[in-house]
């Protein structure tokens, strides 16, 4: 039982070692429906780029990119709510902005 | 019979996991990426008017400078075939200042801190649906007492108009669509939630220095957006999306305040490979913005304004870059054009056009696989049109700010 064992967990690690055709088939971003391969640079742009333009006002400072990304997918920020709630003075007043 | 087989498939499951792993790593790229990336931002400015231009006090003119040091760190992987996770944590170090007859004033720390978590499924051809939730945690001061409050310095030159926000929470989810291997169509619905949070207060009447504070509740946003991306044979890529915003209304001591108007925005990116070492890269976008509803005393509650106070924001986009297997570097420039620029906090009255020009160089150094390094330089120039209708009895003149701004970065991953 014990031999048995042992020679079908050394074949199984050769079977996860070895490039089968499992592997070879394998698309890291995914298929068409098609069954073809999508470009993963493409997908991983088009992913990070809907989660950002979904998110417009999250996290002023630290938004969900690394730093070197900022230029790629930030569009400018709503300058009438930074001129309103975050700039010093600030346009809140008790009396507050009124057209 | 039973036992054996429960034995079997354990020692087989335990194995694969040990080893798949390992063979990953030799045939494909390593099952888990990790990411450090880091940039230090230094911005520097004069201008005839401090920051911002609608006081009295800042008639003077003025100066300021700020350095901005964000850092990251990425984990992202796939646990099997069918899943990708991705994480990422982000905040920044920071130091400001402004000086400016009237207005000086600096403050430093940490700025708030973000958690992302992002998971993909790639079970299903035909479609790959996706998940993401990011946590914006208050590590940063959003209450500058004192003449630190001076040190919040433009957003169109530095990179972000506060230090420090309230707890928010954003989920998204959505779904890339392959039509083709290179052709994408991307649909994604975000709802984020903005805590409140404590600001400066009211302005001194005797002179600018806040006293006391604001207990500030922004309103929570919904976005839905959609996203087309493609590369057209061997040279052009082209992407474009379209996103339209709403949101609830904000509060200021717990009292209706303001809701921004629906937001919309178009952007497109057309990049063009001249040849394996050339890349040119056209960039534009376009942001409008309905009617805000505020408030208008003595009426209770807020109401639609009688004009529309938000700015439309044009921004173009051009980059060249020339690589070879360690360089890079090329110039760039753009264009941001506010059709009007803001509220006067003194007279109630929108201030004109504004449009900011940036010039400048990047380059990247990256002498192993493992290490590259960034470096970009650019010169800003920012007009705002004089506005003959506030501050009497000689009006706003146009504003003239030139400023530089410096990037060093590095990232590091395995």
């Amino acid at each position: 039982m014990r031999a048995t064992l042992s020679v079908l967990l050394a074949a199984a690690a050769l079977v996860a070692i070895l490039p089968g055709a499992q592997a070879q088939l394998r698309c890291p971003e995914g298929r068409t429906s098609a069954g073809e391969c999508v470009n993963p640079a493409l997908a991983q742009v088009m992913r990070k780029s809907a989660i950002i333009n979904a998110q417009p006002k999250i996290s002023y400072t630290a938004p969900p990119l690394l730093p070197s990304e900022d230029g790629t997918y930030l569009l400018p920020r709503d300058h009438h709510e930074a001129a309103n709630l975050y700039y010093y003075p600030p346009v809140i007043r008790s009396t507050t902005l009124r057209p | 019979m039973s036992l054996w087989n429960s034995l079997n498939r354990a020692g087989l499951t335990a194995l694969a996991c040990i080893v798949v792993p390992v063979a990953h790593a030799a045939s494909a790229p390593p099952a888990w990426e990790a990411t450090f990336n880091t940039e230090a931002r230094y911005y520097s400015w004069t201008s005839n008017r401090g920051f911002p231009g609608t006081t009295t006090a800042s008639a003077a003119g003025g100066s300021g400078s700020q350095l901005m040091v964000p850092f990251a760190f990425g984990l992202n992987g796939k646990p099997n075939d069918d899943w990708r996770t991705e994480f990422l944590i982000r905040s920044a170090y920071y130091w400001s200042k402004q000086t400016s007859a009237g207005m000086s004033g600096q403050s430093d720390g940490l700025t708030d801190t973000s958690l992302t978590g992002t998971f993909t499924y790639y079970g299903i051809a035909g479609i790959q649906p996706f998940t993401s939730l990011t946590l914006n945690l208050p590590t940063g001061r959003s209450n500058q007492q004192g003449t630190a409050a001076f040190s919040k310095l433009d957003q169109d030159v530095v990179s972000t108009p506060t230090f420090g926000e309230g707890f928010n929470a954003g989920p998204t989810v959505g779904a890339n669509i392959p039509i083709g291997a290179s052709m994408i169509v991307s649909a994604s619905f975000g709802y984020t939630y903005r805590g409140p949070f404590n600001r400066e207060g009211d302005v001194n009447q005797i002179g600018l220095l806040p006293t006391g504070t604001t207990r500030l509740d922004p309103g929570d946003v919904f976005t839905a957006n959609i996203g087309f991306g493609a590369s057209l044979g061997q040279n052009w890529q082209v992407q474009g999306s379209a996103s339209y915003s709403w949101e609830t209304t904000t509060t200021l001591n717990g009292d209706d305040f303001y809701r921004a108007g629906g937001r919309y925005a178009l952007q497109a990116i057309v990049t063009y490979l001249w040849d394996p070492m050339w890349t040119s890269k056209l960039s534009a976008s376009f942001q409008g913005f309905a009617r805000n509803d505020v408030r208008s005393p003595p009426i209770t509650g807020i109401v639609p304004e009688l004009f529309n106070s938000n700015s439309n924001v044009t921004k173009i986009s051009f980059d060249t870059t020339y690589k070879t297997a360690m360089f890079a570097i090329g110039p760039s420039v753009s264009f941001v054009y506010r059709d009007h620029n803001a509220w006067s906090p003194t007279d109630f009255r929108f201030l004109p056009a504004k449009n900011t020009w940036s010039g400048g160089v990047s380059a990247q150094y990256t002498p192993m696989q493992m290490v590259s390094l960034n470096a970009n330089v650019q010169r800003i120039w920012l007009r705002e049109d004089a506005n003959p209708g506030i501050l009497a009895p000689n009006g706003m003149p146009m504003v003239r700010t030139d400023a530089w701004a410096i990037t060093f970065g590095a990232t590091i991953k395995n």
